[in-house]
């Protein structure tokens, strides 16, 4: 790409309509002061190609020369290849055109066309990237920072060689793609970075956090709803027992009063039967007591009937005693002395004498027979005395025998009878009419027990319709009748249900007192939850965000390392040959580090490699310088932009800067070079543009 | 003159998630906008109050909530205002149900499988209301209503979606326009969808009176409840009453049609409401060189609203990043190269979107904007 000429109006020093021609290599832009429009040529340049005339932005519009009415314009003409172009710029109207001459000429006035045309024709795809590549001002070169800088602040702002090699070939000026790299993993790997590795933490935390607190909450209520369903349950059960108890109840009821009536029916049978016999009897003794009047002479006569059986049992006594002394006379007589004993007696004696007479010993008999004698004169006397003792006794016996006759018979006439056994008949009779009054009354009174016959007559008169009564209702409820068996079962069944019911009330209760009690609130659960969910929600964001900043910090270091390796290369093959030029041989071989495009050389005074840190600051800058020039042929593609030069050797050594001229006129054989310069010592090396 | 107040839907005890912080004060603000509805209840001195499914959000509702819902009721009950509840497609009729457990006050009459009907002497007036168990779907929800010939007016309740042919042909209830038609009620309350809408047919008037509240984000249309008077067969009005604290609302920008941050402010805040549930979505194309963080719209802007969300749907404009004319050469040339290649043989949109994502944060980087990282 070859500039030909630039039109410039009312852009910063230059307020006047000016037009500049360039040659097609190297041109010495000179000014004699700061003032004299240099600047102001190269920015005219640069706007010319890059500038969108649209633009609102303040430090564009002001680039307007001060004191004029209109904004700036600018107009370039150049070619390219075999082409020739002219791009215009107004400010005032906000207008742009390329214009292509030669074969086939076309005309575009759309910025976007426009800006894609410059950039493949430039190789600079914008404004900032050809001022990182084809221009170098002396700046730069200040601003290379010595070795051992630790202020952080200054390498970033300035940069040492390697970093602003690395930004020239960056695509974007004074970036440092390193830095980039080294930040988004700092961002997706440090806790302290605040990235999205330090939100996908304090995330976790929290969800943590809250996880933590999660299963006391659902626990609770877990519990709650066990209860809820429990609750149901017992009600359906409470429900279902009321139900089915009644009925069973009111069976087994109609079956109790089944029995009941059955029982009363028995029991007022029997009471009838009772009433009925109590009638038989009551009647019968009424029918006693009409006739007891026979008897009258009975009534109220106790003691004396006893009088009269006393006596009568006394003179009976008498008359048992008279019969035994008679008896015992009796006996009596057959136990008198026997006249044998006498007769014995007095024989013996009588014997006896004469005997004795004869025989004394005989004497002996005497006395026996005298013996006898007494002895039977002895036993008279008892039986005599005996015999009279009868006798008085049973004549006494006789008296009181008439005493008691005349005492019953007067008795007896009290009576009205003449007769004892007719009194004892009737007495008889009296005795045993009374007993069976007596035997009906107590059976009587063994049916009405306490109750007096009025009270139980009354009481028993509607006995018969009370059984009827209790009959049809017995009759009634007899299709509901139960076996006994059955019956137990029924009242088991309803004695189960009660406890049923009351332990289902009992747990019911317990439950209802819990729902009471219990502090759980669904609305804390709800709240974890929904914190629960957002935060999830935040995760995946910074995961997914993390995954950006890695998908990006990989492709970044991917692209700097193929283009590092590149630039190494190109480096290699170009610096070599410009550093030579320059120090006339001293620095001919150089090594590029492709891995941060560190560079290395061997001079002549020290053995192996050297860094160029190493060397003096001058020496430094001309590598520099010599790298951008390898560079920009690198990035720009062999689309050769013009190199524009703001005084970048203005602190060379004049043999140096001699060499650099030297080393310029032949670069801008291939790159078209517009030094700007206030120093003379360009004179003569290039076609000289004087402005100012 | 019979004055019935409509309401559903009103969520009570759900989740928003997708409010984040302010999830808590809006499942609040259900419950007084619940207790608003009972004293908008009471004020008019409405008969009726009919609540037509969705009462709680699901029957794992327990605590403040329940005893809130009671206290209302039981003022209600004071002054004569009787209850009629049917229960919907998330406070279901299942074993679990929230109304087998909760001992509700006289004068609410929740409808179960069992009770399906209600008659009112004094107001001449019976409801009807079927109940969801979940067993079916596309069932009728009133294909077992039988009218009373006790009463003169006769209400219905269903919790469930209109057959729209096309468009609504699926869900757990589902009713036919043909049907409220031919139903012979006087007044269906619908519940289920969340905006007012009247969907009478023939001498029946159906409205669904919408939720009270929105209860996502998608339910613009909420905030309302039903007043229905009816003076005689035949004379029933039907008017929506703003009862609703919050409103939801989507806007949508086209980042394409704006430059930058500073332009998307104004067309935001133009709807600053501190009630207002604002969804804005920024879709389109994005350019290259400026970053669109959701995150600091929501962070400037959220202040104005009871909640901003952002959702950020738009795509860098890639075609601004023309290859060729960047030099392949440099960092940013290979990294677009690489970045390309990446977009291009990616298996699926998710994947293309992060590398998309990935090309715009690096290029951003590249042109210096390194604060998209920080």
């Amino acid at each position: 790409m070859i500039l030909k000429r630039i039109t410039v109006k009312r852009l910063k020093a230059i307020r006047q309509d000016k037009t500049i021609d360039f040659s097609p290599e190297l041109n010495i832009i000179k000014g004699s002061d700061n003032e004299a429009g240099k600047s102001s040529l190269r920015v005219a340049i640069t706007k010319a190609l890059f500038q969108d005339p649209t633009t609102s932005q303040k430090e564009v519009l002001g680039l307007t020369s001060w004191g004029t009415d209109e904004p700036w314009e600018v107009a370039l003409e150049f070619d390219s290849g075999s082409e020739s172009y002219r791009i215009s710029k107004s400010l005032k109207d906000g207008s742009c055109e390329l214009t292509r001459s030669g074969s086939g000429e076309r005309s575009v006035t759309n910025k976007k066309a426009i800006a894609a045309s410059i950039a493949r024709i430039t190789g600079c795809p914008t404004e900032t990237f050809f001022e990182s590549t084809a221009c170098i001002g002396q700046d730069e070169l200040i601003r290379l920072i010595p070795p051992g800088t630790t202020k952080s602040e200054e390498k970033k702002v300035f940069g040492t060689i390697t970093q602003r090699l690395q930004a020239t070939i960056s695509g974007s000026e004074e970036t440092d793609v390193k830095a980039i790299i080294d930040r988004l993993y700092d961002k997706t790997h440090r806790k302290n970075a605040n990235g999205p590795y330090a939100r996908i933490q304090q995330i976790a935390d929290k969800i943590a956090g809250l996880q933590r607190g999660k299963p006391e909450q659902e626990e609770k209520i877990d519990r709650v709803m066990e209860n809820r369903r429990e609750l149901d349950r017992v009600k359906k059960e409470l429900a279902k027992i009321s139900g089915e108890l009644p009925v069973k109840q009111q069976l087994a009821e109609k079956n109790v009063k089944i029995l009941g009536l059955q029982e009363d029916i028995k029991r007022d049978k029997t009471q009838y039967g009772n009433f009925k016999r109590a009638k038989e009897l009551k009647a019968k003794l009424d029918d006693m007591e009409e006739k007891s009047g026979e008897f009258s002479c009975f009534a109220g006569a106790e003691e004396r009937m006893e009088q009269l059986a006393d006596a009568e049992m006394e003179r009976e006594d008498l008359r048992k005693q008279k019969a035994g002394l008679q008896d015992e006379l009796r006996a009596l007589a057959k136990r008198k002395p026997p006249f044998w004993i006498l007769i014995s007696g007095g024989a013996l004696l009588a014997g006896g004498l004469a005997g004795a007479f004869a025989n004394k010993h005989l004497g002996i008999v005497a006395d026996a027979g005298g013996l006898l004698l007494a002895l039977w004169l002895i036993l008279q006397m008892v039986w005599r005395r005996q015999d009279k003792l009868i006798r008085e006794r049973t004549t006494q016996i006789e008296e009181a025998d008439q005493e008691k006759g005349k005492t019953i018979k007067e008795l007896l006439e009290s009576f009205g009878f003449s007769d004892y056994v007719e009194y004892h008949r009737r007495l008889k009779e009296y005795v045993e009419g009374k007993e069976k009054a007596r035997e009906l009354r107590n059976k009587l009174s063994g049916i009405l027990g306490d109750k007096e016959w009025r009270e139980f007559e009354e009481e028993n008169e509607d006995l018969d319709m009370r059984a009827t009564a209790n009959g049809k209702e017995l009759q009634q409820l007899l299709p509901f009748k139960k076996e006994p068996h059955e019956l137990q079962k029924l009242q088991n069944e309803v004695s189960t249900l009660q406890g049923n019911k009351e332990s289902l009330k009992r747990e019911e209760s317990a439950i209802e007192r819990f729902f009471e009690f219990t502090d759980v609130d669904t609305d804390q659960l709800a709240s974890i939850e929904e914190q629960l969910e957002w935060l999830e929600k935040e995760r995946a964001f910074w995961e997914r965000k993390q995954r950006v900043f890695d998908i990006t910090r990989e492709a970044l270091e991917e692209a700097r390392k193929q283009t590092l390796s590149k630039a190494a290369l190109a480096m290699e093959s170009g610096l070599g040959g410009y550093i030579s030029a320059i120090t006339n041989g001293k620095y001919s071989r150089v090594k590029i580090s492709d891995v941060d495009l560190s560079i290395e050389t061997s001079p002549p005074e020290k053995e192996g490699w050297v860094n160029v840190l190493e060397l003096s600051k001058a020496t430094q800058d001309q590598f520099y310088i010599c790298a951008r020039f390898a560079l920009v042929k690198l990035v720009t593609e062999g689309k050769a932009p013009p190199l524009l030069l703001d005084d970048p050797f203005v602190n060379f050594h004049p043999k140096r800067l001699a060499r650099m001229i030297s080393l310029l006129q032949e670069l801008a054989k291939e790159n078209q070079i517009l030094l700007f310069t206030a120093s003379d010592a360009y004179d003569g090396c290039g076609n000289i543009i004087s402005i100012g | 003159m019979v004055k019935i107040l409509h309401t559903a839907d009103i969520h009570l005890g759900c989740e928003f998630p997708f409010l984040r912080e302010k999830g808590v004060e809006h499942r609040n603000q259900l419950l007084k906008t619940f207790e608003k509805i009972v004293d908008l209840a009471i004020s008019e001195d409405v008969s009726l109050l009919l609540i037509a499914g969705d009462l709680f959000n699901t029957n794992r509702v327990h605590g403040i909530i329940i005893r809130n819902v009671l206290a209302a009721f039981k003022k209600l009950e004071g002054k004569g205002i009787r209850v009629c509840i049917i229960p919907g497609t998330h406070d279901i009729y299942d074993e679990d149900s929230i109304y087998r457990f909760v001992n509700f006050p006289s004068n609410v009459t929740v409808f179960t499988p069992a009770h399906e009907r209600e008659f009112y002497e004094d107001l001449d007036l019976t409801v009807y209301g079927e109940v969801f168990d979940g067993r079916y779907v596309n069932e009728s929800p009133i294909h077992r209503l039988s009218l009373s010939e006790d009463s003169k007016y006769h209400v219905g309740m269903a919790h469930c979606s209109i057959k729209i042919e096309g468009w609504v042909e699926k869900d757990a209830l589902l009713l036919g326009r043909d049907e409220i038609a031919n139903s012979g009620l006087d007044y269906l309350a619908l519940g289920h969808w969340h905006s007012f809408q009247d969907f009478s047919q023939g001498n029946t008037k159906a409205f669904y009176c919408g939720a009270p509240e929105p209860v996502s984000m998608d339910q613009e249309g909420a905030g309302d409840v039903a007043m229905v008077t009816i003076r005689e067969k035949g004379d029933i009005t039907v008017e929506p009453i703003r009862v609703g604290a919050r409103q939801f609302a989507k806007l949508t920008i086209d980042v394409g049609s704006v430059k930058s941050m500073a332009d998307i402010v104004p067309l935001v805040e133009a709807k600053a409401d501190p009630n207002l549930i604002l969804e804005l979505t920024l879709k389109g194309l994005c350019g290259m060189d400026y970053e669109l963080n959701p995150q600091d719209i929501e962070d400037e802007l959220g202040g104005r609203f009871f909640c901003l969300r952002v959702v950020d749907k738009s795509h860098p404009r890639l075609e601004e990043v023309v290859l060729e004319n960047i030099p392949e050469e440099t960092v940013k040339g290979k990294f677009i190269k690489i970045m390309r290649e990446k977009i291009e043989s990616a298996d699926n949109e998710e994947d293309r979107e992060l590398y998309e994502e990935a090309l715009k944060l690096g290029f951003a980087c590249l042109q210096g904007r390194t604060q998209v990282i920080e």
